[in-house]
């Protein structure tokens, strides 16, 4: 019996190995290695132009970046946490307004949801290029209409440095729908019977809101944030496309700024790694702060 | 009294909807309306939102001085071959880590997972330098190999998430009636978790269409352009030309008919698979 169990057993562990190796040698070889290789070459001088003969310069790199010899690496670390921190409660914020009108009874909540959400899931390039053009500071549609409503000198946006990286922002909020979406399975996801004993009690509105759902919400809530503010520290097509890092690098961001390191000559793919890993390091830091907090005012109704 | 303020309560509730539908509509109309002029309309009346004139001129620009209809093929080789690929290797891991409660198991599943807080970055520059020295440059290989290796650490959790429901009493059934692990795998798993597959789908097809990093990096050779790439070179096209030529106004109906023409594949998707857009989030258990 016992032999028999252990055959059984054997088979298992087998099989379960070979199901799940498409993800074990994607780990190795897609993950595992290029984490050690890029750790490695961040203590090189590597360049794509000789990457075999690249001299180990210990931690020369790190101290570049950090002591502010090279002053791009704060500034573009700046304008990064600026854009993420907005970008993130923004949408956040808003996602959640949204979802709560349209967990309402409301008619046309089809149209309504289509209109918020949709555009959220426009190509980045797309939608890049279309708010170049809305916030054109001669022609575009948001200077026509302020113009129109008297304001004979409205702000020239992406064109200014004191206001480029407010557009962005303001540009990247566009893109509440998919936080939204997000929001509206979770309060659908709550129990009827919650609301329904509320009513028994007589509560109101506000009361639901802040009693029951914004709680109930809060995994969802910080789900998002964490993911959240990890995408937007990596924040590339926008600044890329829209406004190429200016004007004066008034937008150059953390992830651009690598790019223009390692892809363009000289090619400074170990800088540039160092680069990388600076940036694993605040995102696994500020990973960890949040799982740290969470404890205290995440609500995990019956399993918390 | 009360019946009055639910009524107020109401109206505010249609008030803030159909601003918010203005502010997200208008940019979008803007671009439509720009896209359908000539040339000269806009040049005539650049600050007009709409011009005085409707003409697919534009568009005929962008089809046919650049090669559009192969940017689209090369998009939807990579779009298709990245979703076969990710729905069902995805799938096949999950299904170990459903099934098989083996020693060991949730601790590689945790290591799994903690890869997905790694910025692209960090495993971006071996991976060029990697698939440069395979010669894969200028070839869709750096986009249609890697996601057969597990489909993305997330979609292997909603896949999990989603065939941990599926009750064992089925898959010891199949057992006992000489189905081979692999064939419970394809005959029973995999039908069942069709919905979880197809939100996969949609939102990898949605990832393929977004994607500018990886065209930038690996697509040098017009020929193998995608549609992103494409709209943004027609972008970058004009500029250089408005450098030449000294133009104070850029052709914006032709950018903006290189959007529309990017956009419309996406707006079709979503029509087509609504449900899965509005729905695929709730089943699949973001909230863990």
């Amino acid at each position: 019996m016992r032999k028999i169990k252990s055959v059984r057993q054997r088979r298992k562990i087998r099989n379960f190995y070979l199901f799940i190796m498409p993800a074990l040698l994607g780990f190795v070889l897609l993950t595992l290695y290029p984490m050690l290789r890029s750790l490695y070459l961040s203590f090189t001088d590597a360049s794509l132009l000789y990457m075999d003969e690249a001299k180990w310069v210990g931690f020369k790199n790190y101290v570049n970046l950090l002591s502010g010899k090279d002053s791009y690496f704060w500034l573009s670390l700046k304008n990064t946490f600026i854009y993420a921190i907005f970008n993130v409660l923004g949408t956040l914020v808003f996602g959640l307004f949204a979802a709560i009108l349209l967990t309402r009874k409301v008619k046309f909540l089809n149209t309504f949801r289509t209109i918020f959400y949709l555009p959220s899931l426009l190509p980045a390039v797309a939608s890049a290029l279309m708010f170049k053009w809305v916030f054109d500071p001669s022609n575009g549609m948001v200077n026509t209409m302020l113009r129109a409503i008297g304001i004979a000198n409205p702000p020239i946006w992406l064109e200014s440095a004191s206001t480029a990286l407010l557009t962005l922002i303001l540009i990247s909020l566009y893109g509440f729908g998919s936080k939204m979406i997000i929001f509206i399975s979770g309060i659908n996801d709550i129990p009827a019977s919650y609301y329904d004993a509320a009513d028994i009690d007589g509560a109101g509105f506000w009361t639901k809101l802040t009693k029951i759902t914004l709680p109930l919400l809060s995994p969802v809530f910080f789900y998002n944030l964490v993911m959240g503010t990890i995408g937007a520290l990596q924040v590339f097509t926008e600044g890329f496309v829209i406004s190429g890092a200016g004007p004066g690098n008034s937008t150059m961001f953390y992830v651009l700024r690598l790019y223009n390191i390692a892809y363009k000559a000289p090619y400074k793919m170990g800088y540039a790694s160092a680069m990388a890993w600076i940036l694993f390091v605040i995102v696994g830091i500020i990973t960890i702060i949040y799982f740290a907090l969470s404890k205290k005012w995440i609500f995990y109704g019956d399993e918390g | 009294m009360k019946k009055n303020h639910k009524k107020l309560g109401k109206i505010v509730t249609y008030l803030l909807l159909i601003s918010i539908s203005v502010v997200m509509l208008m940019p979008l109309i803007v671009l439509f309306a720009t896209s359908v002029r000539t040339y000269d309309d806009l040049m005539l009346n650049p600050s007009k939102l709409f011009g005085s004139s409707f003409s697919l001129e534009a568009f005929g620009k962008v089809l046919g001085e650049n090669p559009y209809l192969r940017y689209l093929g090369n998009t939807l080789i990579i779009t298709v071959v990245s979703i076969l690929g990710c729905c069902l290797t995805s799938a096949l891991v999950a299904y170990g880590f459903a099934r098989f409660k083996v020693p060991g198991a949730g601790i590689i599943f945790a290591i799994f997972m903690s890869g997905m807080i790694i910025p692209g970055q960090v495993l971006n520059i071996p991976m060029f330098e990697m698939y440069k020295n395979l010669g894969w440059i200028n070839t869709f290989y750096p986009f249609i190999v890697p996601v057969w290796f597990g489909g993305g650490i997330f979609n292997i959790f909603l896949q999990r998430q989603f065939m941990r429901g599926i009750p064992s009493s089925l898959m010891e059934a199949a057992e006992v009636d000489g189905c081979s692990e692999f064939g419970i795998f394809v005959r029973i798993a995999l039908p069942l978790a069709k919905p979880v597959i197809i939100t996969i789908a949609v939102f990898t097809f949605l990832n393929c269409w977004n994607d500018l990093y990886g065209p930038l990096l690996y697509l040098e050779d017009q020929s193998v352009w995608t549609l992103a790439k494409g709209n943004y070179m027609i972008y970058q096209a004009e500029l250089g030309n408005q450098g030449i030529s000294g133009g104070t106004v850029l052709p914006w109906n032709i950018i903006s008919a290189a959007n529309v023409i990017t956009i419309i594949p996406i707006v079709i998707l979503y029509f087509f698979a609504q449900r899965v857009f509005v729905e695929g989030i709730t089943t699949t258990g973001i909230k863990g």
